[in-house]
């Protein structure tokens, strides 16, 4: 059984657990029909069996190598800036605040600081005609 | 001629349908050209763009992008070895050594022509299975639904590869997201949190396109992909095989068809085992066993008639009982379901005209994906050539702005987001997300029916479950279930 298997079958184990637990705090069903929390009961315990399953049977073919293989800095500096220009949603400077996300963005995958903001004008422009001005979609 | 035929017909060739519709197979001859993006992606991310048209105008431009995709996976499997979709893998296997040998242009042509023949001979099994088919189903109860969805899940299995156990818990987290929202019988909130955006439950569309655009985007960068080297490509020579080479490869063609149609018409399964499985049966069968893998037209024409095959196949299982035949079905039931059209055997009764637009379409995209594989081969192949951070970043703002647009709700932005990075570290721990993809869209179908049959039977469970038809799909998930231990068991006594 590998390390990354283990981390896998405790995160499934503690959300059939979450699960499990959500379940039982719904209210009951009436005589034989199942009530709101069956189904999401049922699908815990078929969560923590499969997770336990995974915990104890040691198979060759369930490895899961390195969870920490390839550049993990870069992916999460990308997600990083991704969740910072989500945040700054509807504050307003659509079009600047694009620019300089997607901008930064290929920065960090090595693109050129000409072409990065050729590039991240050229995209934003099209996502603002095609979106705000094609489809009415309100960007701001 | 019926009239819904013709008015299906009609519909189909209207000029702006059929413009959304060449759009739609150039934007996923790109995809598909371009390695890292498939099919999927494509459909996903693109969705959003066709809320703004017809329901004829989006279903055009969504399924020319699956059409298109498909058999332009095949351009850099031929030509540079790597699959531009996973349905292409098995097209790099023979295709590859066929460039090698100077004869890219033949490989690539047999690839465009077998795709869109796997294709049309799909289209051909959808339009005289799926009528007797979808009035079968018609006499599906809530309970025979059940069945079949339970069935669907059980497939989970066989589509997680080496990696069942993690398959399964993939499918059970999919399945655990479909609980999120309103009770389906009592409207009683689940795991909401008191956030109202929640009531309605996890948006399908963003969530998809978190886990097949923005997860790709990060796994590309983390495995560093950037494609910034541009690969080399020849000349291509010519793309027409001789007649001699036709017949050889005609039977091949055939049999790629079934397969491929067959295992496009299991849920959950598509292209990508279609054509390993036609690839290595066209090995059997095959009186040079040992030109496979080294260049064998056979062996290229089976694998791509097949991957294409899947198609129609998948849209057979979609259409008539509202169940996904593969991944990009799945995300089409999500359109559809927008549009306000509801897959399943009832379309087939009140608006036989738009299934029959549906066909049209489907043979329309073929014939033009087919000719675009012929005659654009070479600009196609220069996709390749497009840095790949442009693409990321690309399909990070297409997909952010897309989720939003959606319900000009930032909730739909954040699910999309949440959803890349749950997919990112399910995928480095080597859990396939297929399985969560069925779980999200079956886990509602199958609870809301079996508790609407257990209404019906005033919660005689065992009245419910014993049911023919539900015992025997049963019986199928049973065997769905117990195929791989068995095969492992077969493994071990080989080894052994």
């Amino acid at each position: 059984m590998s390390r990354p298997d283990r981390i896998v079958a405790a995160a499934f184990a503690v959300l059939a657990g979450l699960l499990l637990l959500g379940a039982w705090l719904l209210p009951p069903g009436i005589g034989r029909l199942p009530g709101p929390g069956f189904f999401p009961g049922s699908i815990g315990g078929v969560m923590l069996a499969l997770s336990v399953a995974l915990l104890v049977r040691p198979s060759a073919a369930e490895s899961a190598g390195s969870l920490l293989r390839g550049d993990l800095r870069l992916a999460g500096i990308a997600a990083l800036i991704t969740f910072a220009y989500l945040a700054l949603w509807g504050s307003g400077f659509f079009f600047l605040r694009t620019v300089l996300f997607l901008y930064l963005f290929l920065r960090i995958l090595g693109e050129k600081p000409r072409a990065g903001a050729a590039v991240a004008l050229v995209l934003t422009a099209a996502v603002t005609l095609a979106f705000q001005y094609g489809l009415h979609v309100s960007l701001e | 001629m019926s009239p819904d035929l013709i008015a299906g017909l009609t519909a189909a060739c209207q000029p702006q349908v059929l413009m959304f519709l060449v759009t739609g197979v150039v934007l996923g001859a790109i995809f598909g050209a371009l390695p890292g993006l498939t099919a999927t992606m494509g459909v996903a991310v693109l969705t959003p763009l066709t809320f703004w048209l017809s329901a004829e105008q989006g279903l055009a431009m969504l399924l020319g992008i699956y059409s298109g995709a498909l058999p332009a996976g095949g351009i850099p499997a031929i030509l540079i070895n790597v699959p531009g979709t996973p349905a292409s893998i098995a097209t790099a296997w023979d295709g590859y050594p066929m460039a090698q040998r100077g004869r890219a242009g033949q490989a690539l042509g047999i690839n465009a022509l077998m795709s869109g023949g796997g294709q049309l001979m799909s289209i051909l099994f959808l339009s005289i299975a799926a009528f007797p088919l979808a009035t079968f189903a018609l006499s599906f109860g809530p309970a025979e639904y059940f069945g079949l969805a339970l069935f669907g899940l059980s497939l989970m299995a066989g589509v997680s590869g080496k990696h069942v156990l993690k398959g399964l818990l993939a499918g059970t987290l999919g399945l655990a997201l479909a609980t999120v929202g309103l009770d389906p019988m009592t409207a009683y909130p689940r795991f909401t949190f008191g956030i109202s955006d929640f009531l309605d439950g996890v948006s399908f569309i963003p969530v998809m396109i978190g886990l097949f655009g923005f997860t790709e985007v990060l796994i590309q960068i983390a495995d560093r992909h950037d494609v910034h080297e541009k690969p080399a490509i020849g000349a291509l020579g010519s793309v027409f095989p001789s007649r001699a080479q036709w017949k050889k490869m005609l039977p091949h063609t055939a049999l790629g068809a079934v397969i491929g149609t067959v295992v496009g018409v299991i849920p959950a399964a598509g292209g990508d085992i279609g054509s390993v499985v036609a690839w290595e049966q066209s090995r059997r069968v095959s009186r040079e066993k040992q030109s496979f893998g080294k260049g064998s037209i056979e062996g290229l024409a089976a694998s791509c008639t097949a991957a294409n095959a899947a198609i129609g196949g998948a849209m057979t299982t979609m259409l008539t009982l509202g169940i996904p035949g593969d991944a990009v079905s799945a995300i089409l039931i999500g359109a559809l379901l927008i549009h306000g059209i509801q897959p399943g055997p009832l379309l087939f009764q009140g608006n036989q005209s738009f299934v029959f637009t549906l066909v049209f379409l489907m043979a329309f995209a073929a014939v033009i994906g087919m000719l675009l594989g012929l005659i654009g081969a070479r600009p196609l192949a220069k996709v390749l050539r497009i840095p790949g951070p442009w693409l990321w970043v690309a399909i990070t703002l297409f997909g952010i702005i897309g989720s939003y647009a959606l319900n000009n709700a930032v909730v739909d932005v954040w699910a999309m987001f949440v959803a890349g990075i749950v997919g990112f570290l399910l995928r480095r721990a080597q859990v396939p997300l297929g399985p969560l993809v069925l779980g999200l869209i079956l886990g509602p179908i199958m609870e809301a029916n079996l508790r609407r049959a257990l209404v019906l039977s005033r919660g005689d469970w065992a009245g419910t479950l014993s049911r023919p038809i539900v015992l025997f799909f049963f019986v199928a998930t049973a065997l769905s279930l117990l195929a791989p231990l068995f095969k492992e068991l077969r493994a071990k006594r080989r080894q052994a």
